[in-house]
């Protein structure tokens, strides 16, 4: 009993620091009203959830969930990453999960047309910016978005039905560009593999994979005016055993600590 | 003699073992989607692809392997065992990693890659000869085990009856060394072309993957397995009965000409 | 075909024995060379025919080295005109006959329709043309014999050399067939070897016999001098003869190892010396026989061989002795294995000599 008590106390104590910090922000302010909610529940803060988050905020998440946990000592988090497609397919298809992390909203869409998410639950927590991966010291001398068109260079996509091969051919049809592609990489990790090795000279990752790879891999901004922003959304899942976790869960990913940690991986903030 | 029945149980629950996860494929088949899916254009196309670069392997894989078996079974060069270990070692490498090797080697950065590409100008990653390389790397093992079997069981006193009937060395070894290993080496190259055929890991991380130019079918299917199981399943189908059929076909012929 | 003599002197260390031969082969000659398991009949064979190279000594064929150590010479088989029949004839298997025989021409540069047609006439010169076309798989012993005989008389070779020729044949044509192959070598030129286990082979095949006994020649002479006077067990047996060595007093000889044997009183012998018995001179009985031998003494049968003909019985005593006998007198006997028997020569049938 007393070690629940002192629980409660850190508890409150840090959902009182996200409201100080926090309040300056209409979305922030929403949500912390979701955080006391789900923390006035405290007593029955406990249990193991699963989190299906898309494979992009592998190492956000890994800390994201620590952290819970640490806040929530009866807690444990069971991340469980994959591409957000194959995720929500699993989920439909009745895998057991508590909360789920799209990297599109596409998919999370495909949630709540499944009825396995409520249409007003899923929330945007984070953005990612997609970007040009070069080589370190850019040895194809790539300088735009026009670059992905030049043959002479050997560029790499993701494969068109990843989500990294998605957003890269909507940033590029939206500015006309026919890329002159040598390889659809399986996932967003092998394609940024190559580029590292410097076996390609360009290809096209979010921003936060370009702050994961590395000091072998630079990134080239691409300006807003041609680029597709993604968004994030998460929501509990309403067959979750364990409703109320998840949904703190939720809510503390949109926590300034949460936050400050999805940007330190390169993630931007939701607006 | 009759086959004992502790033999014929555990044979049947082996056979069992291999051909369940078959009947699980064919079982989620979408027999009635199937004709308009394998003769989509796409999938014709990466049939076509892998039908080429496994047997283009797979003579590759001849040309090198037979005489790779030749030197490990005759001759006596120093650090012979060492070599025949390293000649089967893609055989454990898991294909990625052999895949990643490759670039390492033959990348434009790699070992030797650098200079095919300042000199040569040749650039092998991500061309359909990257696919054959790929393949021939991992699949020529099978071929070499083989022949260097049947190399090392042959009678060499064959050779030495051509030798003293004035037949030189390479005379010999086309003319009398090569047809008494010939059943094998058959059986080796369908070996190889088979695991050829069915190479994923050291393409896709050596050769990449695109369309027409470097997308067998296994990674046609890995691709589509995300995008649409269905074609992924029945790009899956066919290659099992293409395997199947020559598999059959030719296995049964070796078996009959070791017979 | 150049016909010249073959001079081989040659030095070989093997794992069981060290081969030491210095033999001459004259044109139109057939040696048989002969000896027990091991004792390097067919390592000759195969340094004459260049397939192992020698430690020391030289190998001339019509005059000209093959071989010489001394002077770093030593010609690959392919490149000396040696024809090596081998013991299973070791046809190729994915060729036919004809094939077989064209194979030493074609590898020699002979366009292909040249070859076929001359290994055409080897085979019907060796009266297996009908056969051209089969494949050795399914040729009889004998056909496959006289085809590897064409596919090495094909190269028109220098000098023959035949490694057990007939042993791969069983017993039936094996007569048949060394008759043939004593007509097909007299067509031959050149200088021929047999080598061979065989006394009878030898016999019928050869002008001289050559024996070898651990890497060394132990004999050398024609077959009528090898019977006349063996000088080995080896010899002796191969030859058919019983030999026992020992110290003669009189028409005594007390033979080493035990036992005594008397021979007829005519030509008394002192010292070292060897008596040979033939084998149909000994006599087997089941009891002690009763009259006039001089030799008589009692035995257990070790071995009993069939043949042809006659019934060879092995019998250990003192001395050792084989005995052949007729299979009638075998089945008077009824004789096996480890049957007690009682042996008996006569004194003039004992032949004794010093040695």
């Amino acid at each position: 009993m007393r070690r629940r008590l002192l629980a409660l106390s850190v508890v409150l104590a840090l959902v009182f620091v996200g409201v100080a910090c926090g309040d300056d922000s209409d979305s922030n302010k929403a949500d912390t009203t979701s955080t006391t909610q789900s923390t006035a529940a405290k007593d029955t803060l406990e249990g193991e959830i699963v989190v299906s988050a898309a494979a992009s905020l592998t190492e956000a998440f890994d800390e994201i969930a620590k952290d819970f946990e640490t806040a929530h000592p009866g807690v444990e988090v069971s991340p469980d990453y994959g591409p957000s497609s194959g995720l929500s397919d699993d989920i439909l298809a009745g895998k057991p999960s508590d909360i789920f992390a799209s990297a599109d909203q596409t998919n999370m869409q495909k949630l709540v047309d499944g009825k396995a998410v409520d249409a007003g639950a899923p929330k945007v927590f984070a953005r990612n910016r997609p970007e040009m991966a070069v080589p370190k010291g850019n040895p194809g001398g790539v300088k735009g978005l026009a670059d992905f068109a030049k043959s002479d260079l050997d560029i790499g996509l993701c494969a068109a039905d990843v989500p990294c091969g998605k957003f890269a051919r909507q940033v590029l049809d939206q500015a006309g560009i026919t890329p002159s592609v040598d390889t659809n990489e399986v996932d967003v990790k092998s394609l940024l593999g190559k580029i590292e090795s410097n076996d390609l000279d360009l290809g096209m990752v979010y921003h936060t994979d370009v702050v994961a790879a590395g000091d072998q891999v630079e990134g080239i901004e691409i300006p807003d005016d041609q680029n597709v922003i993604a968004v994030y959304p998460i929501a509990a899942l309403k067959d979750s055993k364990n409703q109320d976790v998840a949904e703190a869960f939720a809510a503390y990913v949109a926590s300034p600590a949460a936050q400050s940690v999805l940007e330190k991986f390169g993630f931007l903030p939701p607006s | 003699m009759t086959t004992p029945l502790p033999v014929r149980v555990l044979a049947a629950v082996g056979f069992a073992f291999v051909l369940l996860p078959f009947l699980g494929l064919l079982q989620r088949t979408p027999w009635s989607q199937l004709p308009s899916l394998v003769t989509r254009p796409d999938v014709r196309q990466a049939l076509r692809l892998s039908i080429l670069t496994s047997l283009a392997a797979m003579f590759l894989a001849i040309v090198l392997g037979v005489p790779l078996a030749w030197v490990l079974a005759r001759t006596h060069i120093p650090g012979r065992s060492v070599a025949r270990a390293i000649v089967t070692l893609p055989m454990v490498l898991p294909p990625v990693v052999g895949g990643a090797a490759l670039l390492f080697a033959l990348g434009r950065n790699g070992l030797v890659g650098q200079y095919l590409d300042d000199w040569f100008d040749i650039r092998l990653p991500f061309t359909t000869v990257a696919v054959v390389l790929a393949q021939t790397f991992v699949s020529m093992p099978f071929l070499v085990v083989t022949v260097e079997a049947a190399l090392r069981s042959t009678d060499v006193r064959y050779e030495q009856a051509a030798a003293t009937l004035g037949a030189g060395r390479w005379t010999t070894f086309r003319r009398v060394t090569l047809p008494s290993v010939a059943p094998s080496v058959l059986a080796g190259a369908v070996l190889c072309w088979a695991r050829a055929l069915g190479e994923f890991g050291a393409t896709i991380s050596f050769a990449g993957n695109l369309e027409g130019r470097t997308e067998t079918v296994p990674l046609a299917i890995y691709i589509e397995l995300q995008r649409d199981r269905d074609a992924a399943i029945a790009m899956s189908l066919v290659l099992v009965v293409i395997s199947l059929v020559v598999l059959v076909a030719l296995r049964d012929r070796w078996y009959r000409v070791q017979g | 075909m150049k016909s010249g003599a073959l001079r081989a002197s040659v030095q070989l260390s093997r794992s069981t024995f060290t081969l030491d031969v210095d033999i001459a082969v004259a044109a139109g000659e057939t040696v048989a060379v002969v000896g027990p398991n091991g004792a390097g009949k067919s390592t000759l064979l195969s340094i004459v025919a260049g397939l192992l190279v020698p430690e020391a000594g030289r190998i001339e064929i019509a005059g000209v080295a093959v071989d010489d150590v001394a002077a770093g010479i030593h010609v690959p088989p392919e490149r000396r005109a040696v024809g090596l029949v081998f013991q299973d004839h070791l046809l190729f298997p994915h060729l036919s006959a004809l094939e077989n025989v064209a194979f030493g021409l074609r590898s020699r540069g002979v366009p292909k329709p040249e070859a076929r047609q001359r290994a055409a006439v080897w085979l019907e010169r060796l009266g297996v043309a009908h056969r051209a076309g089969a494949r050795p798989r399914s040729l009889s012993g004998g056909e496959a014999q006289r085809v590897a005989l064409a596919r090495s008389l094909a190269i028109e070779p220098d000098v023959l050399l035949l490694d057990e020729p007939l042993s791969a044949l069983d017993v039936e044509t094996r007569d048949r067939v060394r008759s043939e192959l004593r007509t097909h070598l007299a067509g031959f030129a050149g200088p021929r070897v047999v080598v061979t286990h065989d006394p009878v082979e030898a016999m019928v095949l050869a002008d001289r016999m050559v024996v070898l006994e651990g890497g060394r020649v132990s004999h050398d002479g024609t077959p009528a001098e090898l019977t006349r006077h063996p000088r080995t067990h080896y010899v002796a047996r191969f030859v058919g003869l019983n030999l026992y060595c020992g110290q003669a007093s009189g028409s005594t000889l007390d033979v080493d190892g035990g036992g005594r044997i008397v021979a007829a009183p005519d030509e008394p012998v002192e010292g070292q010396a060897a008596a040979t018995v033939r084998p149909q001179a000994v006599s087997l009985h089941l009891q002690r026989p009763e009259g006039t031998p001089r030799n008589v003494w009692p035995g257990r049968v070790v071995g009993v061989d069939a043949t042809g003909e006659r019934v060879r019985v092995e019998v250990e005593s003192e001395p050792p002795v084989i005995a052949e006998i007729t299979p009638a007198a075998l089945a008077d006997l009824r004789l096996a294995s480890g049957d007690e028997v009682w042996v008996s020569i006569k004194a003039t049938d004992v032949h004794l000599e010093p040695a």
